[in-house]
């Protein structure tokens, strides 16, 4: 990691994709296009690396207020020129140094990491909360028999009611679908992807570890997540905090393998315009690009229509990173940036496959008054099926 | 690494910070430390210095008024936009960075006359999307698409790419004095007086003081905005590869081809470079056995499975044209001991060929090299020389910059200039980049390459460093440089560590 920190060349070629070949746009880092510094940009974190390195700075506050309103969204390493720098796993390790020595995360954030601390969840929920959603429903719970497939809720998913439609659509598509399922309920724990991102280390290792040896003891085939955050944890941290023995498959790999095997039978014409935006975490931190869109394409009367910006190149949502929480009008800033590009599609709806970026999508269109609808891409499908 | 205090008296700093920030809004000013380290320095192994204050100006109003109030209270400024390895750009004296990478507008793209007006922060990746629908290209250094177009072209050494290296990009430019005062070079000199004058011609009835601002790294006037040259992508773009077992025999040819007007631009690459690029744009520095021979062979040895340079004549036009052409590049490096090296190219250096296709083929920018930077790539000044003496050049030089005790391999790759009458020859060292006795022995090997390539063999040295005083050097040329800049800016504001005035700061 050191090194990488030196192979900047300070060509900014990580905050806008530039790449021979592809299509030119201007900005792929929501905190470069928002503040201007290069320090904001994935070089200047690694710049700032090297100056804690070196000891030309200590953690301060000055040093949070620029770390922080980094969403984390892997734009910069995915552009980077040199090819070699991880600017976001940088700024990660920046963010430990500050929480060691007590600059981060920042204040409103803070709550958050308490509340994983005390009840499992960064929501301030109390544990008997978990699972309210799925009262009545029969569901089996997963810690006490044997399922083929784990449905990993996720916090959000869970316990946040206008995102509650996230758990209650999965498990009538897994029900759909014909999946031995189960689920965790008041069993099920944080996944710690919040504290993970807000450079908590020590609080997301001995969640992880807890979180492993539960997991690995299930003997589920599979896991599904609803959320972008769980999977990206799941899928790509555990595995180097502990040995893991689980695979994990994200909702939309998991419906596009659905309709694949005719196990989900869409046939009702949608009649709709719709355009995807890509989360950061299932996208460039775990490579699925075109799951989501097959399932998009395999919907009748859905029209999938791309923004400038996708795939690798995707703008950010704006709520990741703990950035929706401590700076939640620069949230909106970045937010309008997408819904701005998703009305210029045309499209009805601006689809995604997260929980977090349908909440700052949905806050952005409300506030900006467009004329959008956000959805997720498991409401579509419910929709579709006969 | 050591990072210099600012030498701007605190109370001084604190005031010409409240006066921009009264003056700007907090948006485009700010003193956060994090912020001034991350503009202390370059991602060359050198010295750094902590700025008091970094602006970030949006327009050519926010440049004049963040000028005068530095001027007022004599404050040093040092301008950057991007591409920022050039040690011109350390503010070494403190004060105010003005990061003009924000200001980032294509005022306009005049496809009858074939320009660009664009602002420094506009990058060479976003002009050339913008030229593509008008069948346009820019001219191409070797930097990355993120990089500043117009202030790479202000750079010496870049933008040679054409009418036989020639080094014009800029047809004019609009620069702020220190004073605040505007001044549009060339044809558009005139356009407060005239509002229909253009960018069209550098040249008008006054002398050409485009130069003054050319190459000079901020210090006679802040960069706003210029008029760039753009070309015709023609029926077909080439770049056929020859291969020579000496640079004299490259050399040669590339004069040739130059005075026989058989090419747009020609430039010859190093064994080691071709092996660099093509281990970087793979991807595979680890382990790599052709890697590994840069740290085994002297460079001036040539390995027995490969050219010892690469020449690239690079030739755009109707296809039939170009057919004519490429026979005739044949015979000539023929005639000089070369032999067509494409398919063979292609075939073993598949990562240096994409990289040659992108650049010199397609006219796109490329990163295929881009892991070279940061630890060395371009630490070395470029030479200019005469022909015969760039070839003795590049034999003493290859020596004296590997045997200076440098950690990685050496090797340089070398630009035909205006038909042969210059050469351009940049040999680089790869210096370790956490090493601070390394940087030291790097810095000496600079210095005394420098100085004995000018004292041996007429050679001269193409971009201010801030390592050398070049003004000092430069006997009447050096004194008229003071006169100018003395009555341009007389406080020394403008990037005063590169020393071109010892006045005020």
């Amino acid at each position: 990691m050191d090194m990488l920190m030196y192979t900047c060349p300070r060509c900014k070629t990580c905050t806008g994709t530039m790449h021979p070949g592809e299509e030119t746009v201007e900005s792929v880092c929501p905190a470069f296009e928002r503040y201007r510094y290069f320090t904001y940009a994935g070089g200047g974190k690694c710049y700032t690396a090297q100056g804690l390195l070196e000891g030309a700075l200590q953690p301060d506050a000055d040093m949070a207020e620029v770390i922080y309103r980094c969403t984390l969204c892997k734009a910069c390493s995915e552009q980077c020129a040199a090819h070699s720098a991880e600017p976001s796993e940088i700024a990660r390790q920046v963010r430990r140094e500050l929480v060691a020595a007590g600059f981060g995360p920042p204040e409103p954030a803070r709550g958050l990491v308490q509340s994983v601390q005390r009840n499992d969840n960064p929501y301030g929920a109390p544990r008997r909360m978990r699972g309210r959603w799925a009262r009545g429903l029969g569901l089996k719970d997963a810690s006490k028999e044997k399922v083929k497939t784990l449905y990993f809720v996720g916090c959000t998913a869970d316990l946040v009611p206008a995102r509650n439609h996230f758990a209650a659509n999965t498990v009538k598509l897994l029900q759909a679908a014909g999946e031995d399922f189960g689920v965790l309920g008041e069993n099920e724990f944080c996944c710690g992807a919040t504290v993970f991102n807000l450079g908590c280390a020590e609080v997301f290792e001995e969640l992880a570890r807890r979180n492993v040896e539960k997991l690995n003891s299930l003997e589920a085939e599979r896991i599904v997540t609803s959320c972008a955050g769980c999977h990206s944890v799941l899928a790509h941290v555990y595995p180097e905090v502990a040995r893991v023995e689980y695979r994990v498959i994200s909702t939309p790999e998991y419906l596009e393998e659905m309709l694949r095997e005719g196990r989900l039978k869409p046939g009702r014409e949608l009649g709709l315009k719709v355009t995807y935006h890509d989360p950061c975490h299932l996208g460039r931190y775990g490579g699925i690009y075109d799951a989501p869109r097959r399932v998009l394409q395999a919907l009748p009367g859905v029209e999938l229509r791309e923004m400038r910006r996708t795939r690798e190149k995707s703008w950010c949502c704006g709520a990741g990173a703990g950035v929706k929480t401590s700076y939640p009008e620069f949230a909106l800033w970045i937010g309008e940036q997408r819904v701005r590009e998703a009305l210029e599609t045309g499209a009805d709806v601006l689809v995604s496959a997260c929980p977090f970026c349908e909440g700052n999508l949905s806050d952005t269109v409300a506030a900006m008054g467009a004329d959008i609808g956000v959805m997720d891409l498991t409401d579509l499908v419910l929709e579709s099926l006969e | 690494m050591s990072v210099m205090q600012s030498q701007v008296e605190p109370r001084l700093a604190e005031r010409a910070y409240q006066e921009l920030l009264e003056a700007l809004g907090e948006e485009k000013v700010t003193r956060n430390r994090t912020i001034l380290f991350s503009y202390s320095g370059t991602a060359l192994p050198l010295p750094k210095t902590m700025p008091d204050i970094v602006v970030s100006p949006r327009s050519v109003e926010d440049v004049q008024v963040t000028l005068k109030i530095a001027n007022r209270l004599v404050v040093p400024v040092t301008p950057i936009a991007s591409g920022t390895l050039e040690p011109s750009v350390i503010p070494r004296a403190g004060g105010i960075v003005l990061d003009t990478y924000a200001m980032n507008a294509i005022r306009e793209i005049n496809a009858d006359a074939a320009y660009a007006v664009i602002e420094p922060g506009v990058s060479v990746g976003k002009l050339s999307r913008a030229l593509a629908p008008y069948n346009f290209r820019t001219c191409l250094g070797s930097f990355p698409p993120g990089n500043s177009a117009l202030l790479n072209y202000t750079l010496r050494g870049h933008g040679t790419h054409r009418s036989s290296g020639i080094d014009s990009e800029i047809l004019g430019l609009e620069v702020v004095l220190p004073d605040g005062t505007l001044v549009e070079t060339g044809s558009k000199a005139f356009s407060s007086r005239f509002p229909s004058a253009t960018w069209h011609s550098p040249w008008g009835p006054l002398p050409d003081l485009r130069a003054i601002f050319l190459n000079a790294c901020g210090t006679y006037g802040v960069i706003t905005g210029g008029a760039v040259r753009v070309y015709d992508r023609n029926e077909v773009q080439t770049a056929p590869l020859f291969a020579f077992d000496s640079y004299g025999d490259a050399v040669r040819f590339m004069v040739r081809v130059s005075r026989a007007n058989l090419v747009e631009h020609v430039v010859t690459w190093h064994w080691g470079l071709v092996t660099t690029v093509n281990v970087l744009a793979a991807g595979e520095m680890e382990g790599s056995e052709d890697f590994s021979l840069l740290f085994t062979m002297e460079p001036w040895q040539k390995p027995e499975d490969r050219p010892y340079n690469v020449a690239i004549p690079m030739y755009t036009g109707y296809a039939e044209d170009v057919e004519v052409h490429r026979k005739l590049l044949e015979k000539v490096a023929a005639e000089n001991g070369g032999r067509p090296f494409e398919d063979e190219a292609r075939e073993r250096f598949p990562g240096a060929w994409h990289y040659w296709n992108s650049y010199a083929v397609e006219h796109q920018p490329c990163t295929a090299f881009m892991r070279g930077f940061a630890v060395g790539f371009g630490f070395m000044q470029i030479l200019y020389a005469e022909p015969s003496k760039v070839v003795e050049l590049e034999d003493w030089g290859l020596k004296h910059v590997y045997n200076g005790g440098l950690t990685f391999g050496t090797t340089y790759y070398s630009h035909c200039l205006d038909q042969g009458r210059t050469v351009f020859l940049r040999i680089t060292p790869f210096v370790d980049p956490v090493d601070t006795e390394e940087h030291a022995r790097a810095v000496e090997v600079y210095k005394s390459y420098i100085a004995e390539g000018m004292a041996r063999y007429g050679a001269v040295p193409v971009r201010y460093d801030g390592i050398n005083n070049y003004v000092e050097w430069a006997g009447g040329f050096g004194k008229l440089m003071k006169l100018i800049k003395q009555a341009v800016d007389p406080n020394n504001i403008l990037n005063p560590g590169l020393r071109i005035y010892e006045g005020g700061w």
